[in-house]
């Protein structure tokens, strides 16, 4: 328990590595044709019963796609590598191998496939052929945003924003948590005071992106980026834009507005529209060993997107959308994902809307079936 | 001298038993099991007051609008179409003559999943059609949404879109879908909130409609 509570120490020494953002040149859309290798489209053939509504997000392990609706149907899909429907992996509902609430989900350091059901604090865990094998529930309610398995170790690490029911750990709340493998917690990081609990905040569809034996760690309203090990916590990436740049510490400004922040009158978008005015990275942070894929959101709250070379660690452009002019054309759909096995940056888009992206003289015109309820997955290789 | 012995040894095994007991009662592991078989007992709790908030809801429901006098003179629906709506119709000319209706009165605010499994387990009750018309109203306010609805929940019935707070119920400005039916004098009864949390309570409303 001792070893634990050293390895998960959060440690600021080190310093970070700084990706500076020109706000004054963001492009309308990129052309990255130079730097892509190829291009794939899976299309998912699903089938009657087991629909997709909106695809929220997608990984992918020994070539199978997991696709995850949380917004409409909250169930987890497997596709085979030709976008075939082949079974649905997790479900919500009253069964007694059914989730009451999927939140996340992940691959732990056996690359076995684990479902976080945030209603019932469970992680459901499945063997390599995605058959439900164990499910294991917290001995004490907790309850997070956002869960992954710690690389190289059995432990777990939560997410939790300001308003979860947790108890504080230590007479504290706070929004890391480090569990056991029995999901019981062993430690927290990022500790908060009480007056902030309650305060309803912006989450992300993931707060953890593994890259190699790393968890990149991301917060809304934080353009900070740490590193979970092994080891322990320690700073990573800090984004800082040209001009306009959000605060390196919105707490402060928050402690002055908690009348308005925990008013249950006033709408949650309101709340911390005063942050809105800067800008400030938007939770997706995919990368590979050579490049680092942001996005980001200007003072009107306009998305745009980054390349970070990791060479030197400098930004190459930014753009709100980025295309392809010479094989394939067609403008790309925002990236959702990067499959390491595969070195592949994915994207999600649906027939009508991959239709309308391609250029008149695009070959792809007679292969797309141009249906908005038809999904597809583009994979983006660059070189 | 014996039973000297054999009395203290009673008395200090006894003594050994209550300070173990003492111990084994603030150890750690103990207060675990406590706080697990307390978290348990709220669990259950929390869950029984959901289950009265939901039936009081009912209750509350159906005292407020079955066999109320309510007038369709001015509500219009349509058929929802890609970038218009079409066919306007007076609900009343729906809802007058024929036979029963069972309306589903679907809104896109709340929760969806909530009210989903109403479509597939009217499916188990195929006397419902036999006597009613099942007739569907939504409020999408967009039309991706909608079709993605139509995709998920597979509806085999009329769809009629009808904007949100039009009907003179209650429940119509709030978040949940809701239920009732009308014969051919347009008396509106057996208004009903499903909820997939409580399935048994679904099966209950269609089996009573069913059986009238």
């Amino acid at each position: 328990m001792a070893y634990c509570l050293l390895m998960y120490s959060c440690n600021t020494k080190s310093k970070s590595i700084n990706l500076e953002i020109n706000n004054a040149q963001i492009d309308s859309v990129h052309d990255i044709s130079s730097l892509i290798d190829n291009v794939n489209f899976t299309k998912l053939q699903e089938v009657d019963g087991e629909h997709i509504g909106t695809i929220f997000t997608v990984r992918r392990k020994q070539n199978y796609f997991l696709v995850y609706d949380r917004l409409n149907v909250n169930k987890i899909f497997l596709f085979n590598d030709s976008g075939k429907y082949l079974k649905t992996v997790a479900r919500t509902g009253f069964g007694k191998e059914d989730a009451i609430n999927i939140s996340d989900f992940w691959f732990n350091n056996k690359g076995e496939l684990e479902v976080y059901d945030y209603g019932d604090c469970r992680i459901f865990q499945y063997d390599s052929l995605f058959n439900l094998v164990r499910i294991k529930k917290a001995p004490v309610p907790v309850f997070f945003i956002s869960m992954h398995s710690i690389p190289r170790t059995s432990n777990y690490i939560g997410y939790a924003t300001f308003n979860l029911p947790n108890d504080p750990f230590n007479g504290k709340p706070y929004h890391i948590a480090i569990l056991d493998s029995n999901m019981k917690i062993i430690n927290t990081d990022l500790t908060f005071g009480d007056e902030y609990v309650g305060v309803p905040f912006l989450s992300y569809p993931q707060h953890f992106y593994k890259f190699h034996d790393t968890l990149r760690f991301i917060e809304a309203y934080n353009n900070s980026i740490k590193n979970v090990t092994a080891e322990g916590i320690s700073t990573g990436y800090k984004i800082s834009y040209s001009s306009a740049s959000l605060p390196d510490d919105i707490m402060p400004g928050m402690k002055n507005k908690l009348y308005i922040l925990k008013n249950p009158k006033i709408n949650p978008k309101d709340k911390l529209a005063y942050l809105k005015k800067y800008y400030r990275f938007a939770g997706t942070w995919l990368e590979n060993n050579k490049y680092i894929y942001l996005a980001s959101r200007d003072s009107v709250s306009n998305y745009f997107l980054s390349l970070v070379s990791k060479a030197d660690d400098q930004v190459l452009f930014s753009s709100k959308s980025l295309c392809e002019t010479e094989r394939y054309k067609l403008q790309l759909p925002p990236f959702l994902y990067y499959d390491e096995e595969n070195d592949e940056f994915i994207g999600v888009t649906n027939g009508a809307d991959l239709y309308k992206s391609l250029y008149s003289d695009s070959k792809l015109a007679s292969t797309i079936v141009q249906d908005p309820l038809v999904f597809y997955l583009v994979r983006v290789k660059l070189k | 001298m014996k039973k000297y012995t054999e009395k203290v040894s009673s008395i200090l095994l006894l003594l050994f038993f209550v300070i173990f007991l003492s111990f084994y009662q603030t150890s750690s592991k103990y207060q675990e099991k406590l706080k697990a078989g307390y978290t348990s007992i709220k669990g259950m709790l929390m869950s029984r007051e959901g289950k009265e908030e939901y039936l009081s809801q009912l209750l509350d429901l159906g005292f407020k609008e079955n066999n109320r006098q309510i007038h369709l003179d001015t509500i219009t629906v349509y058929q929802l179409a890609e970038k218009e709506k079409e066919n306007p119709r007076k609900l009343k000319t729906i809802f007058a003559g024929g036979r029963q209706k069972l309306v589903i009165r679907y809104t896109e605010i709340g929760c969806n999943s909530c009210t989903d499994s109403i479509f597939h387990i009217l499916d188990q009750y195929p006397g419902i059609r036999k006597k009613y018309d099942v007739l569907i109203l939504i409020d999408f306010s967009n039309y991706d949404s909608y079709l993605k609805w139509r995709k998920i929940s597979a509806p085999k019935d009329s769809v009629l879109w009808l904007s949100k707070g039009a009907l003179p119920f209650s429940i119509e400005d709030g978040n949940k879908s809701y239920m009732f039916t009308t014969n051919s004098f347009m008396e509106l009864s057996d208004f009903f909130i499903p909820n997939s949390i409580f399935p048994a309570m679904i099966h209950n409303y269609l089996h009573n409609i069913q059986s009238k």
